[in-house]
């Protein structure tokens, strides 16, 4: 299950559904002794006191704090917040209290048995399954920046053992790289999907502040081709040999661009063409060298040889996969979901024009793999219209395949989710005839969707639930049936299309745009391998305290004083400065390595 | 000495733009003798510089390390910055008399601005971060940059007269100091290592462009006529990096007595070795400067971006060849793919040029019979012209074509305006109605500039009581700037008047009043400047024009 904040307006839902899961133990309810205040009971050990409860957290309070060496007003968590009482301790004393409940089904029993309006009101709840995943809320990790100690409670050591570290470890991988600034290298494969990927990922590194240097090789992509045409008929080991030479030749001029940049964490795209060698040569050089496979591990096997050689490895799926790259000799993988930019998809009006072109009860956007060839054709009698390449002219279908399948970019791609009532989308595979059953990442589509406030019926998925509320904010099909009962549902629903749609943007926009994702792996990279000390820029504050004069401390004070300044940010507003205004000599020395800078002599 | 009495030229460029500022370095030493010449250049070029006669001292700067410092990524901006202010101290730490910018790089204009210093000129930066170039002779040196063809003047002479060197009297020659031992050497090496007794041409067939190269298969074809016409010997000479090229040349030439010195001698070594030879047949580099410095001829060939006056070798008797091909000199922003220029000066033609040169036989304009192998190529001699500064005339008698007139009549109007600080000739004569190529644009050229002059003197006249004027200046201000965008334009378009243009361009640009009646009166000055010279072009063609014309009736 996914991590929750668990709002005043909400928890009844909890209270109600409380799910039975036959791993944990069944919560006992009995009244203490003293006041006859509710106390949870799991398989004969209690949570709190039964004689006192209140008094027991106000010590327990007292005790913690004090070795904590943490004062009134600041931020304090429980890790498990059991029925909530050490948390209101701490709101008495005068701490802002957060609480990490790691068991559901503690906190449904809470809610049935105490009135937790007002106790949420005041307390900060997350529930948690696991502290791996605490990335995903934009909430969580601003609730994890601001504490200053944690208070375990006795329960969790023993409901799960490990919780209480790894909560500690993340909280502090976030707090590390919160005022982090780094220079980052976002490494473009030469072609395909991650490509798009690629540069989403750098627009939210730069959405998060980062200066990046997006190293597109997409330019070179057609050099591959060529070699294909140019040997066709020959031996294959001819094309194999000038595939490779090319691939060192693009890792070659991947490393000149990374050392003119000299960023801190180097973000590499599946697929990209960076050789080993090279990767070795950037982590020697202290740069954090980190893989995004945003592939489908079953189908693309070179992960086994590559996965090691990275100091961190973000698949989109886990389970299993999690487990193999250990194997491998990668210790160091998080899965990271896809996610959608939201500067690219948002809801729009279309003109009356677009509306004609791209709009349609029902549409389909993405390439034309094996399972959706066969799957559509259910569709075939009705108003459905299928966008993108790779569609098999000589088929039936193709009469519903628009403007001849070309290329659709992601701009137009937008205006067709909008456009569109029904967004169909079915996750690709090469074997199955339509959904495949143990599908388990989530694709792009779903959260660009999403994100354009645009409806969709969804392949069920196994990752989904924990990034998405199903049938709140997406709605899926598991096969034929249930995907024509819910076309023509939600066809003729046109309110609950809307409503479920504005759901999942909401969604989206708290914890699935890209910016979000780059936040994580910057937290990811803190948690498991900071970068080395001193590739941090100063602030603008620290620039002032380290004895700068008063020309640069007139100059500084034009930039927000907590954050980093870059040269390349100062050279910018300088050259920026309005005519008439005198360039006082630091300004000009910066002016001058500014044009040293970019070329000129 | 006061600290003020420095005085700054600051040379960012190569080892022959070193050698050619001699003459203004020697001129201010002589004008401001209790002055120190500081010459500051990069550092690579240190030994060219220290070579530099009339120079005190040499400051050099460390480019590389200041590129380094701005390509850091990571550090914090005050700690580039002040690790550049450490390696620019030995520059910015002191205070000048006068400094002058012989560059036309944008760091250069910067570091003009951090000077400080009483007078500057050339490039620099304003206090808001503008363009400015002061003197008008630098104002010449920027327009050779956009119209070579038509501001034949001489680097070297630019540089002087840039720093009030009134080197159209002094004639002050390039100069560089020897010491005695490179001498020693060289004659050591002539006398030890050089067989024979032919006479001895230095070679220099590389450049450190590839595009100012002559075909190196030219240089063995002209080398071997000069072998067998007259016993000729030959010095290859050149850098490390050119001793491949000169050693294949000299192999392939196979002239009893050569000798390949590319790559072992230093710089003052090299000077002393050229000082030794009877004749230089070069590419437009550094050692032809040092040739001619040493007073050695030469012969050298102006392709590519070089223009024959601009760069050519200074002082009497030199010969550039100059390809006839209306492309010719590209732009330096041009990287040309197909340099047929090379082919148009053939060594035919140079070896015929060299060899009356090794006979001694008198070289006077006009002198050479036009001939097949000049076909595709002009031949000027060098010498000191009317105006007092460094001129080239053709060789080839043949009739002259349009460009040169063109040429000469550029050189006339800005030998008047800036040499003898008088009026062009011609300049209050309206441009003659006439429909050909050039007179239709110097007619609208002419009309544009009476126009803004016309407003300009307008807002001056009433410039006493601005408050009851406000509509007409609004107009007026309202028609000098359409004028001014419209010269601009035209010099874009026509690039015969483009030299014009662009001075009007560079003056309105670096006009310094900061009150409406101040900005009106150099208006009115800036506009008439482009009137007199309109009117002086239109003028001189048409009496070249009368000349042609009455000559072939």
């Amino acid at each position: 299950m996914p991590t929750e904040f668990v709002s005043p307006d909400h928890f009844i839902r909890y209270a109600e559904s409380a799910p039975s899961d036959s791993t944990v133990p069944i919560v006992e309810v009995h009244p203490s002794r003293k006041d006859g205040l509710p106390v949870p009971r799991f398989a004969g050990k209690t949570v709190h006191s039964l004689f006192d409860p209140r008094e027991e957290a106000r010590r327990f309070v007292d005790v913690s704090c004090q070795r904590a060496g943490v004062r009134p007003g600041e931020t304090v968590a429980t890790v498990g917040n059991g029925f909530g009482y050490v948390a209101e301790a701490l709101l008495e004393k005068g701490f802002r209290p957060v609480a990490f409940e790691p068991c559901r089904e503690l906190f449904g029993a809470m809610a049935k048995a105490r009135d937790v309006r007002e106790f949420l009101r005041s307390v900060e709840l997350y529930l948690i399954d696991d502290p791996a995943d605490l990335h995903r809320s934009g909430r969580h990790r601003e609730a994890l920046g601001e504490i200053k100690a944690f208070l375990p409670l006795p329960y969790v050591s023993w409901l799960c053992p490990e919780f209480s570290a790894k909560l500690a470890k993340k909280a502090a991988g976030v707090r590390a790289s919160r005022n982090a600034f780094y220079r980052v290298s976002v490494v473009s494969p030469l072609a395909g999907g991650s490509w798009e990927i690629a540069r989403y990922a750098a627009n939210g590194l730069l959405g998060n502040g980062f200066p990046v240097d997006f190293i597109d090789v997409s330019g070179f992509g057609g050099v591959n081709d060529a070699l294909q045409k140019f040997h066709a008929g020959s031996d294959p080991s001819f094309f194999s040999s000038g595939q490779a030479a090319f691939a060192m030749w693009c890792s070659d001029r991947i490393m000149e661009r990374v050392n003119r940049f000299d960023p801190g964490i180097v973000l590499v795209l599946a697929q990209a063409p960076l050789s080993p060698v090279h990767v070795r040569e950037m982590r020697d050089a202290g740069r954090r060298v980190v893989y995004w496979f945003v592939e489908d591990y079953h189908l693309f096997r070179y992960w086994e040889n590559d996965a090691a050689n990275y100091d961190a490895f973000f698949p989109i799926q886990k389970g299993a996969f999690l487990r193999d790259l250990s194997m491998s000799g990668q210790r160091n993988a998080h899965c990271l979901p896809l996610a959608a930019d939201e500067t690219v998809f948002h809801p729009r009006a279309l003109s009356g024009k677009d509306k004609e072109r791209f709009g349609s009860p029902l549409s389909f956007m993405g390439a034309g793999y094996y399972n959706r060839r066969r799957f559509f054709n259910l569709l075939a009698s009705r108003p459905f219209k299928i966008w993108g390449t790779g569609w098999n002219k000589r088929e039936p279908l193709f009469r519903h395949v628009q403007e001849e399948g070309r290329r659709v970019d992601s701009f137009d791609t937008a205006k067709i989710y909008n456009g569109t009532e029904v967004n169909i989308n079915l996750h690709s595979s090469t074997s199955h005839e339509g959904v495949n059953p143990f599908g388990d990442f989530v694709n792009p589509r779903t959260f660009e969707i999403a994100a354009c406030s645009a409806f969709q019926l969804v392949d069920s998925r196994q990752l989904l639930p924990e990034l998405f509320t199903l049938e709140d904010e997406v709605t899926c099909f598991t096969g034929r049936d249930d995907f024509l009962d819910k076309v023509d549902y939600y066809l003729s629903h046109p309110e609950e299309r809307a409503e479920m749609a504005a759901r999942a943007m909401a969604r989206v926009l708290r914890e699935h745009t890209y910016r979000d994702r780059m936040r994580e792996i910057v937290e990811v990279i803190h948690e498991i391998c900071p970068p080395e000390a001193g590739r941090r820029l100063p602030t603008v504050e620290e620039m002032s305290r380290e004895g700068a004069g008063p020309e640069w401390k007139k100059i500084l004070a034009e930039f927000p004083a907590d954050r980093p300044l870059s040269f390349d940010a100062l050279l910018a507003d300088v050259q920026e400065k309005r005519a008439g205004q005198r360039i006082t000599r630091k300004e000009a020395m910066v002016l001058l390595l500014g044009k040293l800078r970019h070329g000129a002599i | 000495m006061a600290q003020s009495e420095n005085i700054l030229l600051l040379n960012l460029t190569r080892m022959g733009d070193l050698v050619q500022t001699t003459p203004l370095s020697v001129g201010l030493s002589k004008a401001y003798p209790k002055a120190s010449i500081v010459l500051a250049v990069v550092k690579e070029f240190l030994t060219a510089a220290s070579l530099v006669e009339g120079v005190d001292e040499v400051v050099a700067l460390d480019y590389n390390a200041l590129k380094r410092i701005a390509l850091t990524n990571g550090s914090s901006p005050l700690s580039m910055v002040s690790e550049a202010e450490e390696l620019l101290s030995p520059l910015l730490s002191r205070k000048y008399k006068l400094a002058i910018n012989l560059t036309h790089s944008p760091t250069s204009s910067i570091l003009m601005y951090l000077l400080d210093a009483k007078d500057k000129r050339g490039l620099q930066m304003t206090p808001n971060g503008l363009r400015s170039i002061r003197h008008p002779w630098m104002l010449l040196f920027h327009n050779f940059a956009h119209n070579k063809q038509i501001t034949p003047f001489n680097l070297v002479d630019i540089y002087a007269m840039g720093g009030d060197v009134p080197n159209h009297r002094e004639r002050i020659p390039l100069t560089i100091r020897v010491p005695e031992e490179a001498e020693a050497w060289a004659e050591k090496f002539f006398r030890d290592s050089l067989q024979g007794d032919g006479p001895v041409v230095a070679i220099q067939a590389g450049a450190s462009d590839a595009h100012k190269m002559w075909h190196p298969v030219s240089f063995i074809r002209a080398c071997r006529i000069l072998r067998d016409a007259a016993g000729a010997r030959f010095l290859f000479i050149g850098g490390q990096q050119e001793r491949e090229l000169a050693e294949k040349i000299h192999a392939l030439v196979d002239a009893p007595g050569s000798l390949v010195a590319a790559g072992k001698t230093d710089l003052p070594q090299l000077c002393a070795l050229l000082r030794r030879a009877d004749l230089m047949i070069t590419n437009d580099t550094g050692p032809m400067h040092l040739a001619a410095a040493v007073g050695t001829r030469v012969i050298s060939f102006a392709l590519g971006p070089v223009f024959y006056s601009n760069t050519g070798p200074y002082g009497e008797g030199h010969i550039v060849f100059q390809p006839s091909v209306s492309c010719a000199p590209c732009s330096f922003a041009v990287r040309c793919v197909n340099p047929e220029c090379k082919n148009m000066v053939t060594p035919e033609a140079v070896a015929s040029v060299a060899l009356r040169r090794l006979r001694n036989e008198p070289l006077f304009p006009g002198c050479l019979d036009d001939g097949p192998e000049f076909a595709g190529c002009e031949v000027f001699l060098s010498g000191w012209g009317e105006d007092g500064l460094m001129d080239y005339l053709p060789l080839l008698s043949r009739p002259r074509a349009f460009r040169f007139t063109l040429e000469r009549a550029y050189r006339r109007i800005w030998g008047e305006t800036l040499v003898r600080r008088q009026d062009p000739p011609g300049g209050d004569i309206p441009v003659p109605s006439r429909s050909d190529r050039i007179f239709g644009p110097l007619a609208a050229l002419e009309k544009l500039a009476s126009a803004g002059r016309g407003a300009a003197r307008e807002i001056l006249r009433r410039s006493g009581t601005p408050g009851k004027h406000l509509d007409m200046f609004r107009s007026r201000l309202s028609g000098i700037q359409a004028a001014s965008g419209k010269i601009r334009e035209l010099g874009m378009a026509i690039p015969e008047v483009n030299g014009l243009c662009q001075m009007f361009a560079y003056e309105e640009e670096n006009m310094k009043a900061a009150d409406l009646a101040g900005a009106a009166g150099e208006n009115v000055a800036i506009f008439g400047n482009l009137l007199r010279r309109t009117r002086s072009l239109a003028y001189l063609l048409a009496e070249e024009d009368g000349k042609a014309q009455g000559g072939s009736g």
